[in-house]
């Protein structure tokens, strides 16, 4: 018999000042190219996602490139923070309630998930 | 003079006096009532699911409006937490982070509202509530059911399905 009490999913989870800010599908993820960042010319994540990241100073974060699956092909994008690849139980991952997804102006919101007592935004790259 | 009846028809008479006997009390309805901006109002008992402590936990939610102040954790699901007070045109004061949240539904939909105070729940009679004056404040005409006469104030009785439909769709 299954125990899903202890099923997980692997997410994504981009970091700012050491804090989760963001979860991505790890599908969704298809690298974070090495290369350094001014060689490659790309959004910045944080515009793109503006009503799910306050605005945060970033100027000691390190600037990490990632690589995202999207139906119009792949897309880089500039994140400035960390990454960590993380296993959330399936008890951490929550549905948005109606009115919450309603409500949202948060391009992509698929979720939240809960990290560290807080509630952080689980988006669906591919529909951004 | 007694007329003296055979045991088995005293006791049918009994039993068929048992079973006529008819409830006379009025019908009533329960309501919780609450506060907010100094104002009282009414919600359907039928609507709230649980009141809960106004020192529960409420996560924010990045990229929410004002109206929305974020979720809890209800015993493992969450719910979302919102203000009606800009739907109702009342002032939102110090009400963002006290008072109490009421876990409530309406319109298909489950959501926690947060009231300023828990009044009092209570069973009054049918015959108490009345249909929304004339003088009902116009944008209160599409969220309101009812009033109620209570202790000399008139309490306005929130239609909750009213007020979640507008909310969804992007009221207040």
């Amino acid at each position: 018999m299954s125990a899903p009490e202890r099923a997980s999913v692997q997410l994504v989870i981009l970091l700012r000042h050491c804090s989760p800010a963001l979860a991505l599908d790890t599908r969704d993820v298809l690298g974070s190219p090495v290369q350094t960042a001014a060689n490659r010319p790309c959004p910045d994540l944080d515009a793109i996602l503006a009503p799910c990241l306050p605005p945060a100073d970033t100027r000691n974060e390190p600037t990490r490139i990632l690589e995202l699956r999207h139906p119009q092909g792949p897309q880089l994008v500039r994140w400035q923070g960390d990454l960590e690849l993380c296993g959330i139980g399936i008890q951490q991952l929550h549905p948005l309630p109606d009115l919450l997804r309603a409500r949202t102006r948060c391009p992509g919101l698929r979720a939240l998930v809960e990290i560290d007592s807080r509630m952080i935004p689980l988006i669906d790259w591919t529909s951004v | 003079m007694s007329n003296e009846l055979p045991l088995d028809e005293a006791l049918q008479r009994r039993i068929q006096d048992a079973e006529d006997i008819c409830d006379v009390d009025e019908p009533s309805v329960k309501l919780v009532l609450i506060r907010m901006a100094d104002e009282d109002f009414a919600i359907p008992g039928e609507q709230v699911r649980e009141v809960l402590a106004a020192d529960t936990p409420v996560f924010f939610v990045p990229g929410m409006p004002d109206s929305m102040q974020g979720v809890i954790n209800l015993r493992g699901d969450i719910e979302s937490v919102i203000l009606l007070h800009s739907l109702l045109q009342l002032d939102p004061g110090n009400c963002q982070h006290h008072g109490t949240l009421l876990i409530t539904q309406g319109a298909g939909m489950r959501t926690a509202i947060r009231a300023d105070e828990l009044i009092d729940v209570c069973d009054v009679p049918q015959s108490a509530m009345e249909p929304p004056p004339e003088h009902l404040p116009e944008h209160l005409r599409p969220y309101v059911s009812a009033v109620l006469r209570r202790n000399e104030r008139m309490l306005a009785v929130l239609d909750l399905n009213s007020l979640f439909k507008q909310y969804r769709q992007g009221s207040g």
